[in-house]
């Protein structure tokens, strides 16, 4: 069974189509990258698992979308439940304006009542995942925006870790950060695979080919090319890949 | 010279000219408001004690104090702000971030930017009909509340609406995105986030409310009462009704004079105090949340 997949999925914002009866399919704990140019539907896609697209007035799909076989835009699904089981993080950090700790804790709080010793244990652990435990472990109460900006996305990481959930959801995570704090977040993914399935947005073509298993091209609202990632870069098929990653288009 | 002047001689005159103009007009303004404090401070600053504050009006209002007058308008504006704060937050909630049709909001703002161009002494009329005569409450400080948290909805409402729309997006998708529901990222996010923005207008609100007089003529204000008021359908003596009593009707109104400035000057601090708490609460906002 498959950690992911698409089968036929066509998305539309009102009258405009913004994905075009995309079928993927992916294996557990794979990176997959998700690549085009702005407005080409990669971020819709991303989206889709979990279901924050249900917001965006005149939102309709058709196909299925499935994680773990389920297919979770069934009516009987709770959207709230879905997004326990899938962390995201944004393109921008979104610290909450409290401390550390509590941003941290914030997802395990919405759910049953954990013992505070418990949750403790978890946002170490969490805040260990996301490699930022020893920059933060001593100012813990402190507000989560006195962090730099690169600190703040590993936070969030950390926060979207915390629920334990089995896929990982990056909307470019790192464009929004300096070379250095960039270098750090692959790092994180690299390690991360080893738990996670995650699917990540990015403008970058480089990082798509160092940090993805799996490399998806989108254009236009249609996937285009998918394949591993090796090969995609390597010896591209359409030539609207071929021209995309060679640069010169979007 | 690469540089050449481009603004001609007599053009800059002008423009010299304009702005000490401009300048002038806006101290004479600011002059007008500080001799308005001024004079009040001058004409009232003389009768203000302890017992002014505390003391019942006696011999036919020229001594004594405004104590009832004074707890009378607290009580008014603690009904009206406290009613008005929870009816205004829970509509600002709904049309901020709760509706789902753009077209209703755009409706509702219509109504709300009519309502705020109601004179306030309509409010009167309608509080009498509503809450005094239909709802049975009488002439009282309950009457008289509800009358000014009608008043005030439409300021608040839209200054809770606001606060809460400048949260921004982005948290309240990461809160939804880490499995909170719509109504646990209001109330964790959203809410806190938008209090101190919400308490501003509300200071604001109580600032203005303490110095309205038409809606509470016909709702709440007796002329004269000798005692304090007792419970919330009681009618009550009200700062800005007894100040309007004293220059107007008293039994020998130069008497009675020194003691409207005093009260003037009461209902002019209770304002101001409430005005700087709200620029406070501004201050500390900024401070706080760069949102």
């Amino acid at each position: 069974m498959y950690k992911l997949e698409t089968r036929a999925v066509s998305v539309w914002y009102g009258n405009y189509q913004a994905l075009k009866g995309v079928s993927l399919a992916l294996e557990r704990n794979q990176v997959l990258a998700l690549i085009g140019p702005s407005g080409c539907g990669k971020s819709t896609f991303l989206r889709l698992f979990n279901r924050m697209n249900d917001f965006i007035e005149g939102f309709r799909l058709e196909g299925e979308v499935l994680i773990d076989g389920e297919n979770i835009y069934a009516p009987q699904v709770d959207p709230v439940h879905l997004r326990r089981r899938v962390g995201m993080v944004f393109q921008k950090p979104t610290p909450f304006p409290f401390s550390i700790y509590e941003n941290v804790a914030y997802g395990l709080r919405l759910q049953n009542r954990l013992p505070e010793s418990q949750i403790r244990e978890r946002v170490e652990h969490a805040l260990r995942q996301a490699a930022l435990w020893e920059e933060v472990r001593d100012n813990l109460k402190k507000s989560a925006l006195m962090l730099s900006g690169g600190q703040q996305q590993r936070l969030c990481i950390a926060r979207a870790l915390a629920v334990r959930p089995s896929l990982l959801l990056m909307d470019e995570p790192t464009s929004a950060l300096d070379p250095i704090s960039t270098a750090k977040i692959e790092e994180l993914i690299h390690e991360l695979r080893q738990h996670y399935t995650i699917v990540i947005v990015t403008h970058n073509m480089q990082q798509a080919a160092r940090v993805s298993d799996m490399t998806a091209f989108f254009y236009m609202g249609q996937l285009i090319e998918y394949g591993r990632t090796k090969d995609f870069f390597t010896n591209p098929q359409h030539p609207e890949t071929i021209r995309y990653i060679t640069g010169r288009f979007g | 010279m690469r540089y050449k002047a481009v603004t001609s001689v007599p053009k800059r005159w002008v423009e010299g000219l304009a702005t000490a103009l401009i300048t002038l007009i806006s101290w004479v303004a600011l002059g007008a408001l500080g001799g308005v404090v001024a004079f009040l401070l001058y004409k009232g600053a003389g009768v203000l004690s302890w017992a002014f504050f505390t003391d019942l009006p006696r011999r036919g209002m020229q001594s004594g104090g405004i104590g009832p007058a004074l707890v009378g308008s607290i009580y008014v504006t603690l009904v009206a702000i406290g009613v008005g704060s929870l009816v205004a937050t829970a509509a600002g909630a709904y049309m901020s971030e709760f509706a789902t049709s753009r077209r209703i909001v755009r409706f509702l703002e219509f109504l709300i930017n009519t309502l705020a161009g109601i004179p306030s002494v309509v409010y009167g009329l309608f509080g009498l009909a509503l809450f005094v005569v239909a709802l049975g409450l009488g002439a009282s400080i309950l009457a008289g509340g509800l009358t000014l948290a009608l008043l005030s909805l439409p300021l608040l409402v839209r200054n809770a609406q606001e606060a809460f729309g400048a949260v921004p997006k982005a948290l309240k998708e990461a809160s939804i995105g880490l499995g909170a529901s719509e109504l646990q990222t209001f109330f964790r996010i959203t809410l806190p986030i938008a209090l101190p923005r919400i308490l501003t207008g509300l200071a604001l609100a109580t600032g203005r409310v303490l110095g309205e007089t038409a809606p509470i003529l016909f709702t709440a204000a007796v002329y004269y009462l000798p005692t304090y008021p007792k419970g919330l359908l009681e009618p009550t003596m009200l700062l800005p009704y007894h100040l309007y009593v004293l220059v107007t009707s008293g039994v020998d109104i130069r008497q009675t004079y020194p003691m409207a400035f005093g009260t003037a000057l009461t209902l002019l601090g209770l304002t101001l105090a409430f005005t700087g708490l709200a620029a406070y609460l501004r201050f500390r906002l900024k401070r706080h949340y760069r949102v």
